[in-house]
């Protein structure tokens, strides 16, 4: 059952490559009814995704949170399912091209990845943790639509909001897409600072020490203050928009940051994670 | 100035200032940049402009909760539906809107308020954060240290938890374990001691493992980590006081009666080596027993076993039940976020005609378009007022 696991990952990288073509190609042609192909291809991937979440489950016996392959993995789920979600209440399919790479560029990385099953360390094994990952997950996959949304933003913004690009006219209002980030990182955030206090009292049991400015933690913190800045200027006049757009951008380069940076560049505790 | 240090913009400098010197901070660790004070004075300073905007808001959201009809008045753009009060009045009910009336000469005013969790989460949360801020501040008080020791061996409290527990605290190690889960997986290590204070024995045969910590009061003990010492009796070195049974870390040299030796795992078997400067060194396997040459005079080493050492972090903490309680509050506040929007309806009708003015109030316009869509569907909109 192991030597499933990889064939399905190819599988759903397949998909949302073809879903990423299908929607160029739709937007480029003009082609509504290819934009909704597309999310179909996209439903299929997100289809796979499901099937090596629930493989993997079976496998490790339990939540398949683990390590940073299984991060990975339900981070595309959730990435994918709040695209589809956001998709259908607003019919927004040329998002997708922007969402698609996110997914690609996960993908690929999964597919690289190391896939056998270790055993969980013993701090690892704390319900703590499983609530810690699951909400990093929800709020990782909603700020990484939201990205999708804010560069869509910007891109159309670039050409102006009633250019005849074929882009930008496929794309919803600037006010529309403005608002759709709004929202998600709205959502994103309380699952964030959920996964702060769940991971802080988790450390607290495990290590003796509910924050020691690891650089995980520091970075988790970062996220979730370029966020609070994005919600707080909202109230401010002139931050609406374009600036909002780019502190979105860069709320998750934070996150991908925390994800990949931290545990690739920097030392610290929770580089075992990868 | 009191405008200043309570103002949103402010808050917005001082997240920022935190967050870069967050990021600097991790790119030089070697900075320490968390205990200097200049973050402090920003923590601070984020601390008293969060006091201040929260003192300035909760009047104001308390207002807001307990609004009433009587608080209807025609300010600003409203959008005039052909409904009366009562299928205005079932609209609301029918999608959980609170509800205030007041009627005033045939006319009808109504308050309609929905999402009032929404309405409350960001003042929670931002007590919350105030509440961890003051319990972090206790908690840099905390203080802690390590107590090693072997199965069987009585170990006093370390050093800087003296000034509390004297000199006469201490743990006595009962037991150390390895524990396998099914898949043969190291599932945990769990010591179980006696714990001493001031002389007196005030916990028995309790236990400590990683994710479990044991509390005793504000003290808590962590199964931190767990080291395996091989264990070598010395006889005949002419120095009485260095015949003695030495318990050797794994892979690290020490010198004994002027050799050098070193115990580790070789292939998961112990293996001791002996090497001096004149001689080759020399090493074996060994088993529990085993005698192995130390010097050229006679003198030896036994080699009697491995045993384990536990190694337990010993903590008192303080603020950590603060910094506990804003993080329930915190998490609360976040699934409030998540109940939903908070709306508000004010609505001008009655008189017996087949008019609603509506004005509609959220944070968020796409909720308010929504709300308008939805009400445009029941009934076609007649006219936008300015
Ligand atoms: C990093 C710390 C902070 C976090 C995580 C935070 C979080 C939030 C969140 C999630 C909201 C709701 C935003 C929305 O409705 O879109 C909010 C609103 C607000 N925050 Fe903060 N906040 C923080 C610090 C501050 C500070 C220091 C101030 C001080 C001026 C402040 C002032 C406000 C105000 C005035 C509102 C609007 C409240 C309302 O709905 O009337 N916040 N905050």
């Amino acid at each position: 059952m192991e030597q499933l696991q990889l064939p399905l990952l190819w599988l759903m990288l397949a998909a949302y490559v073809g879903a990423l073509a299908v929607y160029g190609l739709g937007i480029w042609s003009r082609n509504e009814k290819m934009q909704h192909l597309a999310t179909k291809v996209v439903y299929v991937g997100l289809a796979f995704t499901t099937a090596v979440l629930l493989l993997r489950s079976v496998l490790i016996g339990g939540l398949p949170l683990n390590n940073g392959f299984e991060f990975g993995l339900s981070f595309v789920f959730v990435a994918a399912l709040a695209y589809v979600i956001i998709e259908k209440r607003f019919s927004i399919g040329a998002i997708g091209l922007f969402v698609m790479p996110i997914l690609v560029v996960l993908c690929c990385w999964l597919v690289s990845v190391d896939l056998t099953i270790e055993p969980v360390m013993p701090a690892l094994r704390s319900y703590w943790l499983a609530v810690h990952v699951s909400s990093a997950v929800i709020s990782y996959g909603a700020f990484a639509v939201s990205f999708a949304v804010s560069v869509a933003y910007l891109l159309k913004d670039k050409s102006g909001d009633n250019a005849q690009s074929r882009l930008a006219q496929s794309l919803p209002s600037l006010k529309v897409l403005d608002e759709i980030a709004y929202k998600l990182i709205f959502i994103g955030l309380p699952f964030l600072t959920i996964m702060l206090v769940t991971g802080a009292v988790w450390a607290e049991y495990a290590w003796g020490a509910f924050w020691s400015w690891d650089p995980k933690e520091t970075w988790a913190l970062i996220t979730w203050l370029v966020y609070a800045i994005y919600l707080h200027t909202r109230f401010l006049k002139g931050f609406k928009g374009r600036r909002a757009a780019w502190l979105s951008v860069l709320g998750f380069v934070a996150v991908i940051f925390t994800f990949f940076g931290v545990s690739y560049l920097l030392p610290g505790m929770h580089s075992y994670l990868v | 100035m009191l405008k200043f240090l309570s103002s949103l913009k402010l808050a917005v400098i001082l997240i920022a200032a935190i967050a870069v010197m967050s990021v600097l901070a991790t790119i030089f660790p070697d900075a320490d940049a968390f205990s200097s004070w200049s973050f402090r004075l920003v923590v601070i300073a984020f601390f008293i402009n969060l006091g201040l905007c929260t003192v300035q808001l909760l009047p104001k959201f308390w207002k807001q909760l307990h609004r009433t009809a009587a608080d209807v008045t025609e300010n600003g753009a409203c959008k005039v539906y052909d409904a009366d009060e009562a299928a205005i009045t079932a609209w609301l009910k029918e999608n959980h809107y609170s509800i205030s009336r007041e009627a005033q000469n045939g006319n009808v005013k109504i308050l309609a308020q929905k999402g009032k969790m929404g309405l409350a989460a960001p003042h929670l949360l931002h007590i919350s954060l105030l509440i961890i801020l003051i319990g972090a501040l206790f908690s840099t008080f905390n203080t802690e240290g390590f107590a090693m020791g072997q199965v069987g061996q009585t170990r006093p409290f370390p050093e800087e938890l003296r000034s509390v527990y004297g000199e006469t605290s201490a743990v006595e190690i009962l037991d150390f374990q390895t524990v396998y889960d099914e898949q043969q997986a190291v599932d945990n290590w769990v010591t179980r001691f006696n714990l001493y204070i001031h002389g007196e024995l005030v916990a028995q045969n309790v236990e400590t493992k990683v994710n479990e910590p044991y509390r005793y009061g504000n003290l808590m003990i962590y199964q931190n980590s767990y080291d395996y010492r091989y264990l070598l009796e010395v006889q005949g070195l002419e120095d009485e006081a260095d015949n003695t049974t030495y318990g050797l870390p794994d892979n690290q040299a020490a010198t004994i009666g002027g050799q050098t030796v070193v115990a580790a795992m070789v292939n998961g078997k112990p293996y001791v080596q002996i090497s001096d400067h004149v001689n080759a060194s020399r090493g074996q396997f060994v088993e529990p027993g085993d005698v192995l040459t130390l010097t050229d005079t006679g003198a030896t080493i036994t080699y009697l076993g491995t045993a384990a050492y536990s190694i337990l972090e010993l903590k008192i903490r303080r603020g950590t039940y603060i910094v506990f309680a804003g993080f329930l509050l915190a998490s609360i506040a976040s699934l409030m976020f998540l109940s939903g929007r908070y709306r508000e309806l004010r609505i001008l009708t009655g008189g017996g005609k087949k008019e609603s003015r509506i004005w509609c109030y959220s944070k968020s316009s796409m909720v308010v378009e929504e709300i308008e869509e939805e009400l445009a569907e029941q009934w076609p909109k007649r006219q936008e007022e300015q």
